[in-house]
């Protein structure tokens, strides 16, 4: 993979091409963004074009062919192990950093979700981190810079990766033969993360989630029965009660957008929903109802019985 | 690729890198060998990414190329086949046959392009180096060696020319942060911009080399390529990375005024040394050395087992001394030295002693006190 197959990260890439071309290549760098904007695929052009002793790896010698199959030998990955990443896989990393490089011109190592390296493991690396045996390069990549330990932080150049835009998550998604309706709402939805366009539509999430709003939207209060059943059948699912919940705000907040006048609807292909709901509340109505699955959300975070916490929230959002 | 090689010869060869084929699985192709057959000859490459061994046999050629199969379960094929030529030949989709007397075996290989890049020898820039002399640098120096991971740049021995007009002096050095050894050899000849820089062979490969040094005595040949140490012995070679980072200056621990000098036998001090460890602490070791004119005290005590002592005498004639160290590390260094006696060399009960041989000059030992 070399810089060309980054896709929407062009000021990232260019400060590593730049640092490429001056020869003033950092030995430690944090790449922060959300997940699926193209962290890791930069990383491994980086170290590919490091390898390859060019400016961009050039894809056809044998350094960049290993690195294409991920056989190369100097280069270190290093992933959660479970939950976290651990100390000893910190120490195998610095053992094989210790020797010098295989064949390479210097050592690549690349620590993904850095956020998750384990107190022990994170202060094991410390040393490594501010100088590096030989001349190793590292990167770290975290979506979540906050849970990175600040003396880690401190020791790397951090580079910041933006949410890719709308377009260009349509424009690939459509790439991987996806149909046109279906990529404008994964890519609205996606945030901004190819990872997660592709998880929207790869899997039955966007149909669940129109049969989720649908349900929810049609519940009266008249007709309890069906909202304990409804509670009952989310209490079993509850792994993804957060994700569902972030629909239906994002589904609220287009309710919201249609009432002030917007066009900009993230949830396209339930336009005509969001045109009913808009049609039967009041601006102020749904702002309440933002605001209680906002509590929900929260409330979920805290350990409360999932059930009794859907019941009041569906009762609450219930049309009377 | 087609040959036909005898079993013995195969056997032989296959067992020769069993022990450098990688046991964790980080790379599959790293758990098998590489086969390349060039003219009559044999090539069988394994490697480890840290220490790789090549070695050559003789063999029939009939089509030349390259292939590379499990290393363990080859092995275990070619042992428990019955002893006539093997025929070897690769198929479509790196596939290989093996034929012998009346056993077939078709088993999955790997494509050889995947294999590590293993360097290509020159020999026209190596050194040359008895076995034995390096069999002797290795053994007196290696048990110093430090085994705490975190330290990587002491987990190995530094090597290091200094050249002095027609001779070279070449030092081998390893250290844990409690004591550390040293040899130097007086060699002819010069060793090139590597040696003279200093470098630290690892570990591992530092038990290799030492395990080509214990059959017949004979010459070795020691190169440096790019980033790799590579030993040579008539059709092996042993290429092991060698580790980045500076060695610390260790000249600057080896203590200059130390004249309180005790000569002992060392058989017997070693003996007593052993006797006395019993009864010191498990974790610590440590004995005390109660040194006084004409005799030397060793002493342990532990409050939970009880308490020994023993003297021996010894050569010294200066002021009356008191000194504790770690049973472990005294013996390590009594165990290798080959001389009748021992120069302990010692300055005052917290600074660190020196010990040599008495009759020869090339080791150097340095070992931290310890306060008892």
């Amino acid at each position: 993979m070399s810089f060309s197959g980054v896709v929407g990260q062009d000021s990232a890439v260019t400060v590593l091409e730049r640092s490429l071309a001056a020869h003033r290549v950092a030995h430690a760098y944090l790449f922060t963004g959300i997940e699926g904007c193209g962290k890791r695929t930069t990383a491994l052009a980086f170290i590919e074009a490091i390898f390859c002793g060019r400016a961009e790896g050039c894809g056809s010698c044998p350094s960049c062919r290993k690195m294409a199959s991920g056989q190369h030998p100097d280069l270190h990955l290093v992933e959660p192990d479970g939950a976290f990443i651990k100390i000893d896989q910190i120490r195998e990393l610095q053992r094989q950093l210790a020797l010098r490089p295989y064949e390479a011109p210097r050592k690549g190592c690349i620590i993904e979700a850095a956020d998750r390296l384990h107190p022990a493991a994170a202060n094991a690396l410390l040393k490594t981190l501010e100088e590096p045996p030989g001349n190793a390069v590292l990167i770290l990549l975290s979506p979540n810079p906050a849970g990175v330990l600040p003396t880690i932080i401190s020791r790397c150049q951090q580079l910041r990766f933006a949410s890719l835009p709308q377009e260009t998550v349509e424009r690939l998604v459509l790439a991987g033969g996806v149909e046109q309706e279906a990529a404008r709402v994964a890519a609205s939805l996606s945030e901004g993360s190819m990872a997660k366009a592709l998880e929207i539509v790869n899997g039955a999430a966007l149909e669940e989630r129109a049969r989720f709003i649908e349900t929810v939207c049609s519940l009266s209060v008249n007709d309890a029965g069906r909202i304990f059943a409804f509670s009952e059948a989310f209490d079993k699912q509850k792994d993804k009660a957060a994700g569902m919940l972030d629909m239906l705000q994002s589904f609220l907040r287009d309710v919201l957008l249609r009432l002030g006048g917007s066009p900009e609807i993230v949830n396209c292909d339930l336009a005509p929903l969001v045109e009913q709901v808009a049609g039967h509340n009041s601006l102020d109505e749904v702002m309440g109802k933002i605001g209680t699955v906002t509590t929900m959300q929260q409330a979920l975070q805290r350990n409360v019985n999932p059930r009794l916490a859907m019941e009041t929230l569906v009762m609450r959002l219930a049309n009377t | 690729m087609q040959f036909t090689v005898t079993k013995d010869i195969f056997l032989k060869g296959l067992q020769r890198v069993q022990s450098i084929v990688e046991k964790r699985n980080t790379m599959p192709i790293l758990s098998n060998v590489l086969l390349e057959t060039v003219d009559d000859r044999l090539d069988i490459t394994a490697t480890d990414l840290e220490v790789g061994m090549k070695s050559s046999y003789p063999v029939t050629t009939v089509k030349p190329g390259k292939i590379t199969v499990s290393a363990k379960k080859l092995f275990e094929i070619i042992r428990e086949l019955p002893d006539a030529d093997i025929t070897f030949s690769t198929k479509e989709n790196d596939w290989v046959e093996l034929r012998c007397g009346k056993a077939v075996f078709n088993i999955v290989g790997l494509s050889p392009d995947e294999f590590p890049y293993f360097p290509s020898i020159q020999e026209n820039n190596f050194i040359k180096i008895e076995s034995e002399l390096l069999r002797d640098m290795i053994e007196k120096t290696s048990f110093a060696i430090c085994h705490d991971e975190t330290k990587y740049n002491l987990n190995g021995v530094f090597l290091k020319a200094a050249e002095a007009g027609e001779k070279t002096a070449l030092k081998m050095v390893a250290t844990d942060g409690h004591r550390l050894s040293l040899m130097e050899k007086t060699l002819e000849g010069s060793f090139g911009p590597e040696l003279s820089k200093g470098v630290i062979f690892p570990k591992k490969g530092i038990f290799e080399i030492k395990k080509f040094t214990e059959d017949e005595p004979c010459e070795l040949l020691l190169g440096f390529l790019d980033n790799s140490a590579v030993i040579k012995k008539n059709n092996m070679v042993v290429v092991m990375r060698l580790v980045d980072g500076e060695f610390p200056d260790y000249t600057r621990v080896i203590p200059q005024n130390n004249d309180r000098i005790v000569k002992v036998d060392r058989e017997q001090l070693f003996h007593s040394l052993r006797r006395m460890a019993i009864l010191s602490s498990e974790k610590s070791k440590g004995v005390k050395l109660e040194i006084d004119r004409e005799k030397i005290i060793i002493s342990s005590s532990n409050p939970e087992l009880g308490e020994a002592r023993e003297d021996m005498e010894s050569d010294y004639d200066g002021e009356p001394l008191q000194i504790g160290f770690n049973a472990k590390y005294l013996l390590d260094v009594l165990g290798v030295v080959d001389s009748q006696f021992i120069l302990l060399c010692l300055r005052d009960e917290l600074s660190p002693a020196l010990i040599r041989a008495a009759e020869k000059e090339d080791f150097t030992s340095v070992i931290m006190p310890m306060r008892l």
